[in-house]
């Protein structure tokens, strides 16, 4: 580093040479992060309230997948043409599977075991992130109209029972009003950041200021002892948690004349005497009162672990039995689904 | 505030641009000791009297010793800073440990005492030895005392290896602080490779397998042999990552700033042996014991068994000095007892003569299992853990597996070895050129693919908790 001090413009040079091998270095990270490592799809507005993601998504924090949404904001592959069945699949980010690829998602498996078995049937995976009961019910006559699925499925989780959906953060949220729910729509939610900084769109969209910026929320999370970024969920309890999934099921059960609900439970496999939310057995209990079809994977789960020793939740990038369902854990859904839609489409 | 965060980052550029604008040498001294004492602050700033607190009695001994009359009173004055220093972490690091200890035995005659609400401060570990190496070497001269107290709060407050070492030589890094530091292009940039190296070993490698070491550790009887040695291997990576990595943003942030601070790993599990091992791991650490410990009690001057007696003397107290765990103090004993084996085999020359490349291999490979299956009491939680870890690595069993998990650790062995090599290179003087476009455009390469590839939640350093 002395030739700096004997040749004055060196600095000058060694500034412009940097600054050139920092860009280059970042428009090649951007290339591969985007083909490879995390690309966030667009967000356009959703009919029926707030927006839906289109466009090429890549996700690595958990599992990995590279995906795509169509326009209308279901995940690839969308059935080509029309088919005889349509099937609608709502669901919150077990759904929308960014974990697992995209022949991996049980819409996608369920779908080709019944074509296997000779139906003309076609699936659209209208899952969305942070999805439930609220939004579900507020889109059936949207998805109605334009759709016109002849059998609906919603996947719930015990994340929809809790208060995370209690505020305005989220497009449809339900609001108490005496001892009844009611849905609220928002127009849209969240900050609009690309409408407010127009001209920062394109560095907004970078992937690598996707990832800096997650890296930065995740870091000041857990500087404050806090895993999560945003506040705790509440859970419901006791008759409130009743009253709300009783309004959840009989007004899912409106929207959708041809109605099955799947419920993926939280399991400790470390401890599966630790059988969670009570808000699982509840459903059950108003699942049956209101006639409605449910798929509890409770107990296929522990069967298929306790033979196999194999999770259905947790990847090679986390921690087995943590987090979303893995390829195996959509693989036994999508077993346990079509057998009753097949039973169900062929009466 | 770690080193791989952006508080971390601010922090240090003020301080560059502080030591670069300012030139007289006390008045940067003075600017590093506040930016060391705010460092610590934000671990705890209730344990900054404490750091104050210790340099400052170490200050006062040392000038007694200094400035005493006869041989006696000298030594006196050594005793009670080595006595007060490790009274000080005796009171936070084990006090409990010991009342849990001897709970049965207080039971039997009546005793019940309760545990002490103590809250561990972070580095004291660290401190406390720094500290004592400074007393000890006055004593004997290796250092001369400073008259300037100021010269000693920054040796052990030096905030790059405050928290978790390494563990300075007073004589190596003393005289650097009696002429201002330089701020130059050079220190700049080979500071900033070694701490490139040393995050890409953090956030890369260790915080990668991180998640399933914790796994099965945290769950040890739920998975087969092959998965609970994968585990295990992923924990011996993980902590060297991790401990590595951290040494080298250490030495990186001092070199930035125009400071030396010791190399503190040699590819540790290249070791050849056992003795080898621990000269190439926590080097200052080992050092520290040996000169401050092995030699006082005689190391090997007092025939074969006192020696091998000594060795298991000083890893038994290694070990505890690790953690307040009968878990540490197991480790630490295999570890002595191998290297009294070890010495004992090299005196009676027990070793059958084999070709070279053979017994080399052979002689790695025996050294490597062995690091890694002790790492085991290192890491578990309690005695039970160790006990079932072990039994699981050695029992073919049928709980279930996680055959997947190789995708980390094919992930992050590639890894460790560029930033190893890198960080080896970087010791041999042969580094990149950062005038050059090829080699920045290498080391922004670099930079970015920290942010890309780490892992989506940081896991915290291992050595921080001693």
């Amino acid at each position: 580093m002395s030739d700096v001090q004997e040749d004055p413009g060196l600095e000058g040079r060694v500034f412009l040479t940097g600054i050139g091998a920092f860009v280059c270095a970042t428009i090649l990270w951007e290339l591969v992060a985007r083909r490879a490592v995390q690309s966030q799809p667009a967000r356009i507005p959703f009919e029926p309230g707030g927006q839906i993601s289109t466009g090429r998504v890549v996700q690595s924090d958990e599992g990995y997948s590279r995906t795509s949404f169509d326009s209308r904001g279901f995940r690839a592959p969308v059935p080509n043409g029309k088919p005889r069945k349509t099937v609608l699949v709502l669901g919150d980010s077990y759904t929308e599977a960014l974990q697992v690829s995209d022949r991996e998602a049980f819409p996608e498996q369920t779908q080709t075991r019944l074509i296997a078995k000779g139906m003309d049937i076609g699936f659209y995976n209208a899952g969305v992130s942070g999805g439930a009961p609220p939004r579900y019910i507020a889109v059936g006559p949207y998805f109605q109209r334009t759709l016109q699925p002849d059998e609906v499925v919603v996947q719930l989780n015990e994340s929809d029972f809790s208060t995370d959906y209690f505020d305005r953060a989220h497009n449809f949220f339900p609001e108490k009003t005496g001892d009844e729910y009611k849905v609220v729509v928002l127009p849209s939610a969240g900050k609009q950041r690309m409408t407010k900084l127009p001209g920062f769109s394109t560095l907004l969209r970078s992937s690598l200021f996707q990832m800096a910026s997650k890296k930065v929320v995740t870091g000041k999370a857990a500087a404050s002892g806090n895993g999560r970024s945003s506040k705790v969920s509440a859970k419901l309890a006791g008759a409130e948690l009743r009253r709300y999934i009783q309004w959840s099921v009989k007004n899912l059960r409106s929207a959708y004349a041809n109605l099955t609900l799947i419920y993926v439970p939280y399991i400790n496999y470390y401890n599966l005497d630790d059988l969670g939310n009570p808000c699982e057995a509840i459903l059950g209990e108003e699942c049956g009162r209101a006639g409605v079809n449910l798929i509890d994977m409770r107990d296929i789960y522990v069967r298929h672990f306790l033979a196999t020793g194999v999770c259905p939740n947790g990847f090679s990038n986390t921690s087995p039995g943590k987090g979303h369902i893995n390829a195996v854990g959509h693989a036994l859904l999508a077993e346990a689904l079509s057998e009753r839609l097949e039973a169900r489409l062929l009466h | 505030m770690l080193f791989t965060s952006l508080p971390y980052f601010l922090l240090l550029a003020v301080v560059l641009v502080y030591l670069w604008r300012v030139k007289d040498v006390n008045a940067q001294k003075i600017g590093l000791v506040v930016a060391s004492y705010f460092f610590y602050a934000q671990w705890d700033w209730r344990f900054v009297g404490l750091l104050f607190g210790l340099s400052a009695f170490t200050f006062v001994c040392c000038k007694k010793v200094r400035r005493g009359n006869d041989e006696k009173s000298r030594k006196a004055w050594v005793g009670i800073q080595v006595a007060g220093s490790l009274a000080t972490l005796g009171y936070f690091k084990y006090a409990n440990f010991f009342l849990q200890s001897a709970g049965s035995l207080l039971h039997s005659v009546g005793l019940r005492p309760g545990l002490l609400n103590i809250i561990l401060p972070v580095g004291i570990s660290f401190i406390v030895f720094e500290v004592i190496s400074y007393t000890v070497d006055v004593y004997r001269g290796d250092t001369p005392y400073e008259e300037s107290a100021l010269d000693l709060f920054l040796l052990v407050a030096f905030f790059p290896h405050l928290i978790a070492g390494p563990i300075i030589k007073p004589k190596t890094f003393l005289p650097q602080l009696k002429i201002p530091t330089q701020i130059t292009p050079s220190n700049l940039s080979s500071g900033a490779q070694l701490f490139l190296w040393g995050m890409m070993k953090k956030v890369l490698v260790a915080d990668r397998v991180a998640p399933f070491a914790d796994t099965i550790f945290n769950h040890p009887g739920s998975f087969g042999a092959l998965t609970t040695w994968g585990a295990v291997v992923a924990y011996a990576i993980q902590i060297y990552g991790d401990f590595s990595g951290y040494t080298d943003m250490a030495i990186g942030s001092a070199r930035m700033m125009g400071y030396e601070i010791p190399r503190n790993f040699n590819l540790p599990y290249f070791a050849l042996n056992i003795t080898d091992f621990w000269r190439r791991w926590h080097i200052s650490l080992s050092s520290w014991l040996r000169d401050y410990l092995y030699f006082p009690l005689g190391g090997n001057r007092k025939g074969y068994a006192r020696t091998y007696l000594n060795l298991a003397i000083v890893m038994l107290l290694g070990g505890l000095w690790h953690g307040a765990s009968w878990n540490f103090v197991l480790w630490g004993g295999i570890h002595g007892s191998a290297l009294a084996l070890h010495k004992f085999c090299v005196d009676r020359k027990v070793f059958p003569p084999m070709p070279a490349p053979i017994a080399r291999y052979l002689s790695w490979a025996i050294t490597l299992i062995f690091v890694i299956t002790v790492w085991v009491p290192f890491r578990s939680s309690s005695w039970d853990t160790t006990i079932t870890i072990f039994r699981h690595m050695y029992t073919p069993t049928t709980t279930f597996t996680i055959h997947w998990m190789s995708n980390a650790l094919l992930f992050a062995i590639p890894i460790l070895f560029v930033a190893d090599l890198g960080t080896t290179r970087w010791h041999e003087g042969r580094r990149l050129h950062l005038t050059r476009f090829r080699d920045q455009f290498a080391f922004c390469f670099c930079a970015i693919a920290v942010l890309v590839l780490s892992p989506p939640a940081a896991s915290p350093f291992i050595y921080f908790q001693f």
